[in-house]
């Protein structure tokens, strides 16, 4: 038995232990060290410093070596990773490479993973919309799924309380599919937008065009000037780090607040491995930790275990938390750990060309674009499938560029501006239905370099969702006609699950122990002391981008715990 | 195939094998690594003259001065299968022969307005090049375009790439003459 040394016990005992420095982790790290816990966040990856360790973030186009493509050597052998739109030259050091940690797909799935302090965080989309009351009471009205045990109510005051931190833009709309929350100044519509939106109300009853609500910082009130972090200038750069702090990430918010109050430990370079059960207190005193780099095995205890690995990480963990109480995986005795994953369907896309509006254009660039909320069986089961799908909305005009010609003339017309047409695209988030045929499990035959065993990813799309891209192919198509949208485009990428990058589930909430895992506030049923508020809690999956529920329910479940510390330890 | 033939073509290859080193020291060294292409002097030649050709220096820099000649082929290096890699030497290899036959000029031997009028006509008979020949001599021209247009020069001094363009996005403004959107 190693460290029998009392001292040493002591160095590695905290008040709380936060697995994973992610959009949610950050979030568990903030709330428990701004309450006075000592906090431990231990993260697998390596550290990366808000402005030290964001080697491209000043890069110049010319200074790329492949002007942003990925070398054809690196792409063969990470054919998964390569797929993601973000993978790029510019970011590709905040990616886990295919080759790094290898996982076993029973059914095609493309797992985007960043192991770095900050997570995906660096990475995400920057989507910021809430989930409405019909999302919450979605899986009882419609008889999938469990029940969530707890409604917009619940979590209307931790959005706002996340919000007013993270910084988020947007208009208050008005619409009760997508509340509004807590509002910085709204980044513009595009003419072709504005029009859009209109036709969309005149057309329609119940279809709605908003601009997208975003976590960019359009008007920094002294909250953000307090965290070190000034106005967005739509540099679009966001994936390789923002020198700004314009958009949201662990790195440049939470993490270094969290590391104001003197309450932190971060520790990079921590694989955990399991979280440790105390079979006689009945509640989970510790983790078991590798060393990324020298392999070697530390334990860390704490009476409070926040779980944050990342949706399908948090599974793998959980499930390889074994004990004499707990066989299957932690928490896991009604075996439905790892069951009833889901994820976004972003199959379909449709462009177009529009005519009108050839005197004015845009000017300058945005990080977002616009949102058109669902509108299918909002109120009521109105198609043969079931939920529905937001949409991503988009017009702009672009300069293109004429390249015909040899010698002088190729050259002038190169130097010339163009500016195209109007071009509209969209594209579909269709919620899924979680199932229990769409599971991770752990492939014990196999383990990773740390002694992990490998995760097996069996996740497929069903009937539901082939319905749903071709309900949004013909929707959109009706809608853009009916705008007068010309040159009509529609694709099906036929993208395998994960590539959304919205994956969730697995470790759901519920309001009984026998069909879930975790309760209202996000603790494991059977073992109070440990919560898990990352994509992996979510019993249903609505359209919404999710990162912004995962951190009001984190920022909700550690005030649960704090406030209920003596009952849970 | 016989032992006959097998021997006869083993002599032929060792005689190359033997040869080969003395023809390697009149070829002129590369000016750049390229793992994955053999690449010659002349080819590199054939790449610079292409560049200069099809984006020349004039009172602003050319393609070749801004070295969009060496983008492309570390471009071609790093970023293509290797499939692609076999058919763009060969094509890289036919292209003069493709330019003799279709012009009765070498490109290579010809003068700089010479070399224009040859990748007017290349660039009008694209179908008549041969599919090596044609997808070598439009990914060259790909890569150039693209090599010039991403400099240093080009976007700070003909189309101005804002690294921090600031917070003021207008949704809908005026179209003026001379708008650069870029």
């Amino acid at each position: 038995m190693p460290y029998l040394n009392i001292d040493s016990e002591k160095q590695r005992t905290f008040d709380a232990i936060v697995i994973g420095s992610g959009i949610s982790g950050g979030w568990a790290a903030k709330e428990l060290t701004e309450r006075g816990l000592k906090t431990l966040v231990l993260e697998r990856g390596k550290d990366v410093k808000h402005n030290v360790d964001y080697p491209t973030t000043n890069m110049m186009p010319w200074e790329f070596k492949h002007r942003g493509q990925i070398p054809q050597d690196i792409r063969e052998a990470n054919p998964v990773v390569s797929k993601c739109y973000a993978f790029r030259e510019d970011a590709m050091h905040f990616f886990v490479k295919d080759t790094e940690h290898p996982y076993v797909q029973d059914k095609p799935f493309d797992w985007i993973r960043g192991y770095q302090v900050g997570g995906k965080s660096l990475l995400w989309a920057r989507q910021t919309q809430r989930w409405s009351e019909f999302d919450f009471e979605g899986p009882a009205r419609d008889g999938f799924a469990v029940d969530w045990p707890i409604r917009y109510k619940d979590l209307a005051p931790w959005y706002s309380h996340v919000e007013k931190f993270a910084g988020i833009s947007g208009n208050r709309d008005g619409l009760a599919e997508l509340p509004d929350g807590e509002f910085l100044p709204a980044i513009e519509l595009t003419c072709v937008e504005k029009y859009f939106q209109d036709e969309l109300r005149r057309q329609y009853k119940n279809r709605h065009l908003v601009v997208a609500r975003c976590a960019h910082v359009t008007q920094p009130q002294q909250i953000h000037l307090d965290q070190g972090r000034a106005q967005c200038q739509h540099r679009n750069l966001c994936q390789r780090g923002c020198p700004f702090g314009g958009y949201f990430s662990s790195n440049a918010s939470t993490l270094p607040w969290a590391a104001k109050t003197g309450n932190l430990t971060l520790r990079p370079f921590s694989v955990v491995h399991s979280i440790l059960f105390d079979e006689t207190k009945n509640k989970a005193k510790g983790v078991l930790v590798i060393d990324a780099n020298t392999k070697e095995s530390v334990e860390y205890y704490a009476p409070i275990i926040f779980v944050n690995a990342a949706a399908l990480n948090t599974n793998l963990l959980l499930l390889n938390s074994k004990s004499a109480r707990f066989p299957n995986g932690l928490g896991n005795d009604n075996g439905l750990l790892g069951k009833y994953v889901a994820f976004h369907n972003y199959r379909a896309r449709i462009n177009a060309e529009y005519e009108g509006f050839q005197d004015v254009t845009t000017e300058g660039k945005r990080p977002t674009s616009g949102y058109i909320p669902r509108f299918r069986n909002v109120y009521k089961q109105e198609t043969d499938f079931l939920r529905g799908y937001a949409a991503g909305f988009g017009a702009g005009r672009y300069d293109e560029q004429d390249s015909d010609g040899v010698g002088v003339t190729l050259k002038d017309k190169l130097a010339l501006s163009k500016l195209g047409p109007w071009r509209v695209n969209s594209h579909m988030m269709g919620e899924t239905i979680p199932k229990e045929t769409n599971f991770v499990s752990l492939d014990e035959s196999q383990k990773d370099d740390w002694g992990m065993p490998k995760l097996k990813i069996s996740v497929d799309y069903d009937e539901n969702d082939e319905k749903m891209v071709k309900d949004f192919i013909e929707q959109f198509t009706e809608m853009y006609t009916k705008a007068g949208f010309t040159n009509i485009r529609t694709s099906d990428s036929k993208q395998a699950p994960g590539l959304d990058i919205h994956e969730m589930g697995g470790v759901r909430m519920g309001k009984d122990p026998k069909t879930s895992l975790l309760n209202e506030w996000n603790q494991l049923h059977e073992c109070k002391n440990v919560f898990v508020t990352d994509g992996a809690c979510m019993t249903s999956t609505s359209t919404q981008n999710p990162s912004l529920t995962y951190m009001a329910l984190t920022a909700r479940a550690v005030d649960y715990a704090v406030k209920n510390s003596r009952s849970i330890v | 195939m016989n032992r006959r033939t097998l021997l006869k073509q083993l002599a032929v290859s060792s005689a190359a094998a033997f040869i080969l080193p003395s023809c390697l020291l009149e070829e002129k060294k590369v000016s750049q690594a390229l793992s994955n292409l053999d690449i010659k002097a002349g080819d590199e030649k054939l790449i610079s003259l292409l560049a200069e050709t099809l984006i020349p220096e004039t009172d602003t820099p050319g393609a070749k001065s801004l070295k969009a000649d060496s983008f492309a082929l570390v471009m071609v290096n790093d970023c293509l299968e290797k499939s692609e890699q076999e058919k763009y030497l060969a094509g890289m290899r036919g292209f003069d022969a493709a330019s003799k036959s279709l012009t009765g000029k070498s490109f290579i031997d010809s003068s700089a307005e010479e070399r224009v009028d040859i990748l007017n006509q290349v660039e009008a008979a694209k179908d008549k090049l041969g599919e090596d020949v044609g997808a070598f001599y439009f990914r060259t021209r790909w890569y150039i375009i693209q090599g010039y247009t991403s400099s240093q020069h080009f976007l700070t001094n003909i189309k101005k790439y804002e690294h921090i363009p600031g917070p003021d996005f207008k949704g809908c403004v005026p179209v003026t003459t001379n708008k650069l959107n870029s």
